[in-house]
């Protein structure tokens, strides 16, 4: 009998809240009709309420007429493995890892790697030539680097190589490159920066430094906001989400301007990266004796059609909304990242994006010496993994 | 004997049903295979620190589980369910709890204590029970006739309950074996395990059939310990008398409390500071979530209770309740992708189905290793002697098991309710969106909004807490 009650009270609920489920789920009450559908999977925190996702969706859906579904994904492993089961006519969140695999991993279910459709020029023109490709449309970008908050460093540090200075024992929240991105920047970061056995020396020496290692940015972050340790891993522009939606200043990126002189060729998973940008650098950045400039790593986000989609106009249309001023402005305001059309982060009232825009834009020079890394990432976390840190 | 074949044939559809739900999970997810099953490079390794991890993680839950039986032993109603909860919270908030103790304390010996101080309660509480169930009648005797304590805890609890403590250590061993969340987040790259394999597999590489093959490698690593150490006819006693007064200690249970106690106080001081972040966003978005959330709990506790509930009655001799405690599913991203062959689209209602589905298949297997295959096995006995007397297979299922096992199903069905508020790794693979209060949590922590994070897992544990035991108290048999 029990069982039956809560049979009927389980379908009595189901049905009395029935009238709530399409508002629940995300799905139009009827005003919107009828077109084409388009389907769009995307990452979590894009999709989630706190994210671009929602509001960019509502804006779009009033504005052409058209019915979208929005489908997230954890990560970009994840999230093409969801691409093979339920076909989608826009995929956005990939970043240059996430990319790499989207453009040459071969798809679970066949021996080939996705394909994806090159899109309208007029789409692509709106982005900057420096993040320009014509089937993968950057939309945001940040550096990453190490953010702390005001008063609590003696000395803030200028470079990698002054993270391993004793001041900063056990000071230092850092990510694992195997479940976080900012992780495995960071070991791009180090390797980029002092070749790999030296870099895996510099981790080694690290170590007394490291607090913690979490497994993803939320968690390092969380024990950064609760004054564990006083430097974390994250974004440049997560200084302006204290700044703007908490009102505290107290949180800032530390911009490394000063070279790490130790190793003249670095070399990625045993390939020597030889060709170096010495051109004009932004933010402070200085060279060393090698003439290597100081840098910090850069992540970018994509969005890409697939190539067997079915509303691909639509889904162009949609990106074209990505990267109008309205779009750009709401995805850098909820994504908290800088958006890659620079006259929206430095229109007026917009300061808070501005400066760290501006900072920024200096490292773009350093663009070309992170193209190769996302081919290097299963190496690379073999022999981070055999180097037993 | 005719008519026991005649009843088995009949039930013939039931269990090929049953069949069908064990292999489902692993077929489904073949189709994402290529090139057929393909074994890493490092399974041997992988295999070797899979058996440490566990290993080590079950000889300590048993050690801590030891020494809690006293305690156990002591408590009632609520305080039993707290020595239980650490064992039975999202791996979530052992962690927090962890990173706020000893925020620098990681690797291989970090898993084995937080994973083996969580089950610690466990392993008493069940081996408490065992102990009233089997042994109390000759406890009471034995202290009568001037026995000291010391000699029963060696006599009884070492040397009568082996099977017991074997069961023990399957089941914190099998836990240890597929924990995923505090391997990743505590262990470092020493202390792997095949769920992390997996991960990797499919994270990095994208290699659906590695992680098919560390899946079935994990199946058949569980079905190997089962038959090693099922307890191989051991005579089933049965008294029942309460040994609280005799051998119950305070001290023991209050040692059993500290981390339960440290994981609230975690919890609570972290969702205090998370009202601050209620936003109105939060506020649109909790309602629905919260309602999502336990009609996920209600569906995964009827189905793990009525599923759990039917297999029983097919009266599974000890070899078949061996081979399905051997059962595993694969892993959460993996059973999530099988999942999705349910239906199509990502509606809300497809969502929540497929979270329930997911959800019911996940635990189940779980559930019927620590509940319910060890109950039906205090049943050997009185089938055999109905048997001999005649009764059919049916009756005995409906007049003895059912009634038998009615408050386990109900436990087992609160436990499953609890365990899928708190579960985000299966639903963040099939949900479209972020339907439930777990997966909320999770986008707030992306979103900068840690605290307010805190405060959805600590509602998820409260909720859970009271959808739990309300579906016990509803499903329990009344006399």
């Amino acid at each position: 009998m029990a069982v039956l009650a809560l049979i009927v009270l389980a379908v009595l609920i189901l049905v009395a809240a029935r009238d709530m489920w399409p508002k629940w789920g995300g799905e139009q009450s009827g005003a919107i009709s009828l077109g084409p559908r388009l389907r769009i999977l995307a990452y979590s925190s894009f999709v989630s309420s706190w994210g671009p996702g929602p509001q960019l969706v509502e804006l779009f859906e009033s504005r052409e007429k058209v019915r979208v579904e929005l489908v997230q994904a954890d990560d970009a492993g994840v999230m093409l493995a969801k691409l093979e089961h339920f076909p989608s006519d826009l995929v956005i969140g990939l970043d240059q890892f996430g990319r790499h695999m989207a453009e040459f991993k071969p798809r679970p279910s066949q021996g080939q790697a996705f394909a994806w459709r090159e899109i309208a020029t007029e789409v692509t023109e709106l982005v900057p030539k420096e993040f320009r490709d014509p089937r993968f449309i950057a939309f945001d970008w940040a550096p990453i680097g190490f953010v702390y908050r005001e008063g609590e460093l003696k000395t803030v540090p200028r470079s990698l190589s002054d993270l391993r200075r004793p001041e900063f024992e056990r000071g230092l929240l850092l990510q694992d490159p195997r479940s976080s991105s900012p992780g495995l920047q960071f070991l791009f970061w180090v390797m980029a920066s002092f070749g790999e056995r030296d870099g895996f020396q510099f981790l080694r020496e690290l170590k007394a430094n490291v607090f913690s290692v979490t497994s993803s940015w939320s968690q390092a972050y969380g024990l950064f906001t609760r004054g564990e340790a006083p430097l974390v891993l994250s974004y440049a522009t997560s200084p302006i989400y204290h700044a703007l939606e908490e009102k505290d200043d107290r949180y800032r990126f530390a911009w490394f301007d000063e070279a790490d002189e130790e190793k003249p060729h670095a070399e990625v998973a045993g390939t020597t990266e030889t060709k170096r940008s010495s051109g004009a650098s932004g933010g402070g950045a200085s060279h060393n004796k090698a003439g290597h400039e100081a840098f910090h790593p850069i992540q970018i986000e994509y969005a890409a059609i697939p190539a067997n989609c079915r509303a691909c106009e639509v889904a162009e249309k949609f990106l074209q909304l990505m990267l109008s001023d309205e779009g750009q402005s709401l995805i850098m305001r909820h994504n908290w990242m800088l958006p890659v059309r620079r006259e929206v982060a430095l229109a007026p009232g917009q300061e808070a994006f501005a400066e760290t825009f501006q900072r920024a834009e200096g490292l773009k020079t350093s663009l070309k010496r992170l193209e190769s890394w996302p081919a290097q990432r299963e190496a690379l976390l073999k022999k981070w993994q055999e180097a037993d840190l | 004997m005719l008519a026991k074949v005649n009843f088995r044939w009949s039930l013939l559809p039931l269990v090929a049903t049953l069949l069908f739900v064990l292999i489902a999970p692993y077929a489904l997810t073949w189709r994402f295979t290529s090139g057929g099953l393909h074994w890493p490079e490092g399974a041997a390794e992988l295999l070797w620190r899979s058996l440490i991890m566990s290993a080590g993680t079950a000889t300590l839950a048993l050690l801590m589980g030891i020494l809690l039986v006293p305690g156990a032993l002591r408590a009632q109603g609520a305080w039993t369910w707290a020595l239980i909860l650490p064992a039975t919270v999202p791996a979530l908030v052992p962690i927090l709890t962890w990173l706020d103790l000893f925020p620098g304390w990681r690797g291989l010996s970090a898993v084995i204590f937080v994973q083996g101080l969580m089950n610690a309660g466990l392993v008493a509480v069940s081996l408490a029970r065992a102990l009233e169930t089997r042994w109390a009648g000759a406890i009471e005797l034995a202290i009568t006739e001037g026995a000291t304590p010391m000699m029963i805890w060696r006599r009884a609890l070492i040397a009568g309950m082996s099977g017991e403590l074997r069961q023990s250590f399957l089941f914190v061993f099998a836990l240890a074996l597929t924990s995923f969340s505090i391997p990743l987040v505590l262990g470092g790259r020493k202390a792997v395990n095949f769920e992390m394999g997996i991960f990797q597999a499919l994270q990095l590489e994208m290699n659906w059939s590695t992680a098919l093959s560390l899946s079935l490698l994990q199946l058949a690593l569980l079905i190997g310990l089962v038959w090693l150490l099922r307890p191989r006819g051991e005579e089933q006693i049965q008294t029942r008398a309460r040994l609280r007064e005799l051998l119950g200690s305070r001290w023991s249970l209050a040692l059993g409390l500290v981390p339960v106690a440290a994981m609230l106080g975690t919890l609570l001081g972290r969702a205090g500071q998370g009202v601050a972040q209620l936003d109105a966003t939060l506020m649109r978005e909790l309602p629905r979530a919260i309602f999502a959330s336990s009609v996920v709990a209600l569906g995964t506790s009827l189905l793990v209770g009525l599923g759990l509930g039917l297999l029983a009655r097919q009266l599974p001799s000890e070899r078949e309740r061996a081979w399905l405690s051997a059962y595993t599913t694969p892993s959460a991203v993996l059973l999530g992708f099988a999942t999705l062959a349910i239906g199509q689209g990502h509606g809300f209602e497809m969502d929540l189905l497929r979270m329930t589905l997911g959800c019911s298949l996940m635990f189940a297997p779980a559930l019927w290793r620590w509940r319910i295959a060890p109950r039906l096995a205090e049943f050997d006995r009185q089938i055999e002697v109905a048997r001999c007397l005649g009764a059919k297979d049916a009756l005995i299922a409906t007049r003895l098991i059912t009634p038998g096992i009615r408050n386990d199903l109900a436990w087992v069905a609160g436990l499953a309710a609890f365990w899928a508020w708190g579960d985000f790794a299966l639903s963040s693979v099939v949900a479209g969106r972020s339907q439930s209060l777990a997966l909320l949590a999770r986008d707030l922590m992306q979103a900068y909004r840690l605290e307010a994070a805190a405060l959805c897992i600590f509602l998820c544990l409260l909720v859970g807490i009271l959808q739990a035991a309300v579906t016990q108290k509803l499903l329990q048999r009344r006399d």
